[in-house]
């Protein structure tokens, strides 16, 4: 595969690749001949040795010589008229077909650079062959406009130029992102036995990056003969600017060795070759081989010139219309998504709605919608849990908010075992704070790139030393490319860039409204604790009149009064202290919320002593056990909230509980420890306090919560407002905690409780 | 001639249990009573621009907090800055428990803070302590100032 020169780029000395000077060879082909003159005087300064091999005179005879005095007077007019135009400023055209030094007949072509005008003279084609070019080339664009995909158009490009040049085997080589490439579409001569080399992988290195910034310059490369004779330049640096002609724009410039040795080593002998631009980046090559010397005249290479630009303008058009389509989709998406997810309250919760939307987004095959254990999926994808071990990977991970990989096991090696299913992976991180992320996923995307020649040996350092020489060896290097999915393209990832910005915004949003609703409802829930503080405290002055005077009544007239009313005023008085205690209940309540919290560290043990002791007298009377399971933590908190709490969970124990004997447990489980209860997640301990009461139903184990409900008669179990536990709820919830309970009917009550998250800090209410 | 118990108390009826109370254990002073705070402060200023002996202020000065115009806590920063009012013993008599209110009167300076009771014995002995206490046992600190000025 001879496409241009070989070159260094290679690990083993990438120096050398710039070193290179490939646009300086000091010599050209041998089929043409050159002369480098001073643009204004005329004066030739620099030919090609072979000049006497076509005109007869030696370089010397030449050198100084003015060059209009070897031209006739038409052609000289030509190429002073193409002077003064500008138009061969680097860019050379066909100035005349005739002859120089009385010499016929030649193709001249000239071109300008700096002071120097380089004409370059190859003998014509011969007469006999004077095809309409014209109408080639016209037939040909229509039927290639024709053509569905870039293949079929590669394809009818490679047999349209084969059938225009001769040429023994056309092909198209495209880049790939790393400039490796590969051969998308060939057209051989028949009857030569010659190998398809369609489909094809070759390293970056074949093509070195030298070579590819001249083929965007220059976009026909023309080697008549790989095994030619140079034709040096004389002198060899030119006298006017001191250094070695540039030769970046000649047709003539002579190759690299690597090149015509690379050639030689894969049997081929001439080549022409083509540059597939897509705007300023080189996309692929018309690579033509020959396998005996050949030379395609001025006009044949025009045409395929020629055909090599529409196809540049017609294949990267239709790519920019593919990807341009594939944009308005995943515009169309991101806008959807957008929409949804500033109407709704919470972005994770619209997205996981949405989520087959969302798969729309990009190509995949399957998309998920992780918030934390929660998980909503579309299509294909990994089983639930293994989606919530990768979110919690990558919110672990500290990694970029857009993850795009074509091989998911590098980052989450369990991902081995289904890369049939998921193998790549685009995420999307939904929030800076919480494993919350959308993904895409791609299956694996199994292959077989056919290298020519092993990749990893593109050059070998040859004979003379440090010298590279290209490789020789072309055979079939079969690899199997397995693991990975089809490669995410910028436009994807920049496209989940663009997402994931729209979705920040969104949230920054949405966190300032939701600032307002809580700041809103603090402020509510402060008056509602003023109101009722106000309201428990008025009720009270009435109730003790109604009080103090019946008992005023009673003792006054005592003696007029029949048993029957002391039983009435009786009931008054006992009426009014139950609606003092639930009063007093009340405002204990609603204190609560008013109290300013100043949490510190607090030894729990030491507390729960304090409590215990307050309440000595009626555990006797009940003749209670009180256990301490473990050692009680030191933990962060409000003693005075803590010890209440205590005091109103030890007090239910004691109460409620038909047990000749009363036995009380209290413990706490760190986090970790057998029998942490999922409930507590988060928390560094959850405590509890344990009776063998008589238990509460499933049913009513909410209800226990709520003030002044009681699940018994009034007099049953001692009384009480039923404000304990909704008191010790509260106390609970403003240290940022959690309080709930675990109860078998008949055999006892075991009322668990947290403080605030281990870590978290500023969660008191 | 025992001096005066001020009572600014705006309910009828808690004015009318402390007079039940004070009747059953044998007090007998002069109790006044003012229903809102503005009047109780115009009567103190008053007696003390007229003031006509060592014994023209009231002995104690029991106070309500909840009160119509100006309330108690207010009436009792006032009193308290006040050169020589200030001198006067202001037991607060409220129903409030809240522990700002107490933190608050003493704060100000108050003399005392009392609870009003929900219960006839309760609220008996603690009358009989109160008029034993500022009537009996102490020695009013601002007759001292008083004679000095007068």
């Amino acid at each position: 595969m001879s496409l241009s020169f070989v070159g260094h780029e290679t690990p083993i000395d990438l120096s050398n690749c710039d070193r290179e000077p490939i646009h300086i060879p000091g010599q050209i082909q041998a089929h043409g001949a050159l002369f480098a003159i001073d643009r204004h005087s005329w004066l030739i300064t620099q030919v090609s040795s072979n000049v006497a091999t076509y005109f007869g005179r030696a370089p010397e005879a030449l050198l100084g010589s003015n060059f209009k005095t070897l031209l006739e007077p038409h052609d000289q007019a030509a190429i002073a008229r193409l002077i003064a135009q500008g138009v061969v400023e680097r860019a050379p055209i066909h100035a005349f077909c005739g002859s120089i030094a009385g010499q016929r007949s030649f193709d001249v072509i000239v071109h300008v650079d700096g002071p120097l005008a380089i004409v370059e003279a190859e003998p014509a084609a011969s007469e006999v062959e004077a095809p309409d070019f014209y109408a080639f080339a016209t037939r040909t664009v229509a039927g290639l406009h024709s053509t569905l995909t870039t293949v079929e158009y590669c394809q009818a490009l490679t047999a349209a130029i084969r059938d225009l040049s001769g040429y023994d085997r056309v092909m198209v080589y495209r880049f790939d992102e790393d400039w490796s490439g590969h051969v998308i579409a060939e057209s051989i001569v028949e009857g030569k036995g010659l190998d398809p080399f369609l489909d094809l992988h070759y390293p970056a290195s074949d093509i070195p990056s030298q070579a590819r910034a001249l083929f965007l310059q220059n976009t026909v490369r023309l080697l008549a003969d790989a095994q030619y004779t140079p034709a040096r330049l004389v002198p060899e640096t030119n006298p006017q600017t001191r250094r070695p002609l540039d030769l970046s724009h000649a047709f003539l410039r002579g190759a690299s060795v690597m090149y015509t040795e690379y050639l030689v080593n894969m049997g081929v002998r001439a080549s022409l070759t083509l540059a597939i631009n897509d705007r300023d980046r080189l996309w692929g090559l018309v690579a033509c081989h020959h396998y005996s010397p050949r030379r395609v005249s001025y006009g044949v290479r025009v045409v395929c010139e020629l055909l090599s630009r529409v196809a540049s303008l017609q294949i990267t058009d239709k790519n920019h219309s593919d990807e341009a389509d594939y944009q308005d989709r995943i515009r169309t998406v991101h806008a959807a998504l957008v929409e949804a997810m500033a109407s709704g309250e919470n972005v994770g919760e619209v997205l996981a709605r949405q989520v087959a939307a969302a798969r729309g987004f990009v190509d995949c095959t399957g998309t998920a919608v992780v918030r934390g254990n929660d998980v909503h999926v579309d299509g294909v994808t990994p089983p639930d849990e293994h989606v919530r071990r990768i979110a919690t990977l990558l919110a672990g991970s500290q990694s970029d908010t857009v993850v795009a990989t074509q091989r998911l096991s590098t980052l989450y090696p369990e991902a081995a075992s289904f890369i049939d299913r998921a193998c790549g992976l685009l995420a999307v991180q939904l929030s800076s704070r919480l494993d919350e992320y959308v993904m895409w996923f791609r299956p694996e995307f199994v292959r077989t790139v056919k290298w020519a020649g092993d990749p990893n040996k593109p050059v070998i350092v040859g004979p003379m030393g440090d010298r590279l020489t290209p490789r020789k060896s072309f055979e079939l290097w079969a690899e199997t490319v397995q693991g990975a999915s089809q490669p995410w393209t910028r436009l994807e990832i920049e496209s989940a860039q663009r997402l994931r910005t729209s979705i920040t915004e969104i949230l920054i949003r949405s966190n300032q409204e939701l600032e307002r609703v809580n700041r809103q409802l603090e402020r509510s829930n402060q008056e509602l604790d003023d109101f009722a503080y106000a309201a428990s405290h008025d009720l009270k002055e009435p109730l003790r009149g109604i009080y103090n005077y019946a008992e005023f009544l009673k003792r006054d007239a005592m003696e007029k009064l029949g048993d029957d009313d002391v039983k009435k005023i009786d009931s008054i008085l006992r009426l009014s202290t139950r609606m003092q205690t639930l009063i007093n209940s009340l405002l204990e309540y609603s204190r609560l919320g008013r109290t300013e919290l100043r949490p510190e560290a607090v030894p729990l043990g030491p507390l729960l002593a304090d409590a215990v002791e307050s309440l000595a007298l009626r555990m006797q009377e009940r003749n209670a056990q009180l256990a301490v399971i473990g050692e009680l933590p030191i933990l962060n908190g409000v003693p005075s909230f803590l010890e209440q709490i205590f005091h109103n969970l030890l007090t239910n124990a004691l109460k409620y509980n038909d047990k000749p004997c009363v036995e009380i447990a209290v413990g706490a489980v760190a986090a970790g420890e057998s029998g942490f209860p999922d409930q507590a997640l988060g928390a560094s301990h959850a405590l509890f306090v344990q009776d063998n009461g008589i238990g509460i139903t499933a049913k009513h184990q909410d209800n226990v919560f709520k003030i002044f409900k009681r699940l018994h008669g009034r007099d049953k179990y001692g009384g009480g407002t039923g404000a304990g536990l909704t008191i010790a709820k509260r106390l609970v919830e403003r240290m940022g905690g959690k309080i709930w309970i675990d109860s078998t009917i008949g055999s006892g009550t075991k009322v668990w409780f947290t403080l605030a998250d281990a870590g978290s800090e500023g969660t008191m209410r | 001639m025992t001096r005066e118990l001020l009572l600014v108390e705006d309910s009828d009826d808690d004015y009318e249990m402390f007079l039940r109370t004070c009747n059953t254990v044998g007090f007998k002073a002069n109790v006044r009573r003012f229903a809102d705070g503005d009047e109780a402060l115009a009567h103190l200023r008053q007696l003390n621009w007229n003031k006509s002996g060592d014994d023209h202020l009231p002995a104690l000065i029991l106070l309500d907090l909840n009160l119509p115009g100006m309330d108690g806590r207010e009436l009792l920063d006032v009193l308290k800055q006040d050169s020589v009012l200030r001198l006067v013993p202001v037991v607060v008599y409220t129903t409030s428990s809240n522990e700002s209110d107490i933190a608050f009167c003493y704060e100000h300076h108050a003399n005392g803070y009392q609870l009003k009771p929900m219960n006839v014995a309760q609220l008996e002995s603690d009358i009989r302590a109160l008029i034993d206490y500022w009537f009996t046992r102490v020695v009013s600190p601002y007759t001292f100032p008083i004679r000095s000025s007068g």
